[in-house]
């Protein structure tokens, strides 16, 4: 049986320097009452995504993964008031996963956790991805799974949201996380790794069938910028994704397993 | 050489002096109630509960603001532009005393009225139990408490000179009396006042604090959505006050105004709270130590 740690106090100075005010103090909260809530059994807290490389925007949200050794309905409880908190204040969503599953985690959502993998801030305990590394296979089948996804999740939300305008900026805001991660996997497969997903995309799309596609990756940044987009863009917008998210599954299916 | 001597000064002379006096023994106790809550350093306690935040800002009718509209926007109280009712069986699916005991108040159909509300004797002990919360987390003082106060020796002190120069004055050399006591009255009435100030240092810390964290939600506050299913309306409206609310709700939280208050309720826009501690509003933001 591995030692189990003592109680631990939060460190803030694991907390990238980057981080706004607001976000800092969110994760601050969280992670400590997460500490007194799960006490020996919490192995790790992981910051990834934008958060982790310093590129929050207003609407994006902050990832974090909680390991754990035991998940436990009398510590869980504890420590269900501070992440509803968390999630209110700076929409901090919270994955708990068993020290155990992390392997079949990886495996199974290759895509996230290549993508932790490459972005990740530990906040408490030891890093839990030391030495970790996916199948290359896997991540091209999940790669071309999240895109097949993606592609039709968006278009019965165009069909379903499409008439209410002033809903479609948030919508296209939450459409770019997966396609600039499934960018940057497919640019690391094709063994040319971008620093940021954001640049893996817009390189990619450079090259991609149907462009130009300038306009369509200057409307995903300002609905996430801002949340808002002008009107009578909205819902062209999100066909035009649509489009790209297409593309991009076409280019993910030439990529060498 | 001239010595300086209160108690031989002349009426209008010593009048002057009193008032500069009592000025200097206002300011004084003021920093010295500083001094003594300032000495805290680490972590602020957390305080996820969006009634007690509410309490915190605005007092116990603030709270019940919160609530109600919390309630109603979950669906639980049913709001027919005039009376509210609780849906039967609701108080059963609430969790926190404050939300079951306005339940139950409006077991029975009844017109929206906070005072009311407040008054509801199983609210107030709901209300009650969020304060006791709030003085134990050292973010609120317990002014009646004098020996758990730490602010009780400075006020004594305080109030000791302020009745004990006039006194002087008078045994040592004769009138006036009327002026002197509506000064002495006035100045143990100011005295009074800053020590039954309801927030502590820490709590004011702890409110900043607050305004800080969930300014991402008052940013976003129009796109969230009802039901319930998250505390951020809760937790908007007891951080930020009724005027932060989503518009679909603007409508039942100009009904919660205050009476007296023309303008917004306690919250960012201004300070209209009618906390029947006598506290008004709380510290930090933009309901400062003006109102309290």
């Amino acid at each position: 049986m591995p030692p189990v740690p003592a109680a631990r106090a939060f460190d803030r100075t694991a907390l990238p320097s980057h981080l706004p005010a607001e976000v800092a103090l969110g994760l601050e909260e969280f992670c400590r009452a997460s500490i007194d809530a799960f006490g020996d059994a919490l192995s790790a807290i992981v910051l990834f995504g934008s958060a982790a490389e310093g590129r929050l925007r207003a609407t994006s949200d902050v990832n974090v993964l909680v390991v754990l050794r035991r998940f436990e309905q009398a510590n869980v409880d504890r420590v269900r008031e501070a992440a509803r908190t968390a999630l209110a204040a700076i929409q901090l969503h919270a994955m708990f996963v068993l020290e155990q599953e992390l392997p079949a985690a990886a495996e199974a959502f290759a895509v996230k956790f290549q993508d932790i993998l490459n972005r990740r801030a530990v906040l408490v305990g030891d890093d839990p991805f030391r030495g970790v590394t996916i199948a290359r296979q896997r991540i091209v089948e999940r790669l071309r799974q999240d895109l097949l996804d993606t592609s039709i999740r968006l278009r019965a939300t165009y069909v379903l949201v499409s008439l209410r305008e002033e809903q479609l900026a948030r919508v296209i805001a939450e459409a770019a996380a997966p396609l600039r991660a499934a960018a940057a996997a497919i640019a690391a497969l094709e063994g040319k790794p971008a620093e940021h997903p954001k640049e893996a995309l817009a390189a990619l799309a450079a090259n991609l069938p149907g462009g130009p596609w300038i306009d369509v990756l200057g409307g995903l940044s300002d609905a996430r910028e801002d949340a808002k987009l002008p009107p009578g863009v909205g819902a062209k917008l999100l066909m035009r994704i649509i489009d790209l998210a297409v593309a991009l599954r076409e280019r993910a299916a030439q990529v060498r397993v | 050489m001239v010595k300086f001597f209160p108690f031989n000064l002349t009426g209008s002379q010593f009048l002057l002096f009193y008032i500069a006096f009592s000025l200097a023994l206002v300011i004084a106790a003021r920093i010295g109630y500083w001094l003594r809550e300032r000495s805290w350093s680490g972590t602020l306690p957390s305080l996820n509960d969006p009634y007690a935040i509410a309490y915190l800002r605005g007092g116990p009718h603030e709270a019940v603001r919160v609530a109600i509209l919390s309630l109603a926007d979950r669906g639980l109280l049913i709001d027919d532009g005039q009376r509210l009712r609780a849906q039967p069986d609701a108080a059963n699916f609430a969790r926190r005393p404050i939300e079951q005991t306005t339940l139950r108040h409006f077991n029975q159909s009844r017109e929206l009225d906070v005072d009311e509300v407040a008054k509801d004797a199983r609210v107030k002990s709901a209300l009650e139990g969020i304060r006791g919360e709030l003085v134990n987390q050292a973010l609120m003082h317990e002014p009646g408490n004098f020996s758990g106060s730490a602010r009780a020796p400075i006020m004594l002190t305080a109030m000791i000179l302020a009745l004990g120069v006039p006194v002087t004055r008078v045994l040592w050399s004769g009138p006036p009396y009327v002026f002197l006591v509506g000064l002495t009255i006035f100045t143990l009435l100011f005295l009074g006042r800053a020590y039954a100030k309801r927030i502590t240092t820490l709590g004011k810390q702890k409110l900043s604090q607050l305004k800080v964290l969930f300014k991402r939600l008052k940013n976003r506050a129009n796109d969230l959505r009802g039901g319930g299913q998250t505390n951020e309306l809760a937790l908007l409206a007891g951080v930020f006050g009724m005027s932060a609310v989503p518009t679909r709700l603007q409508p039942m939280a100009d009904r919660m105004k205050p009476k007296s208050d023309g303008g917004s309720s306690c919250g960012s826009g201004g300070c209209g709270s009618s906390s029947s501690d006598g506290g008004g509003c709380g510290g930090g933001g933009g309901c400062g130590g003006g109102c309290g």
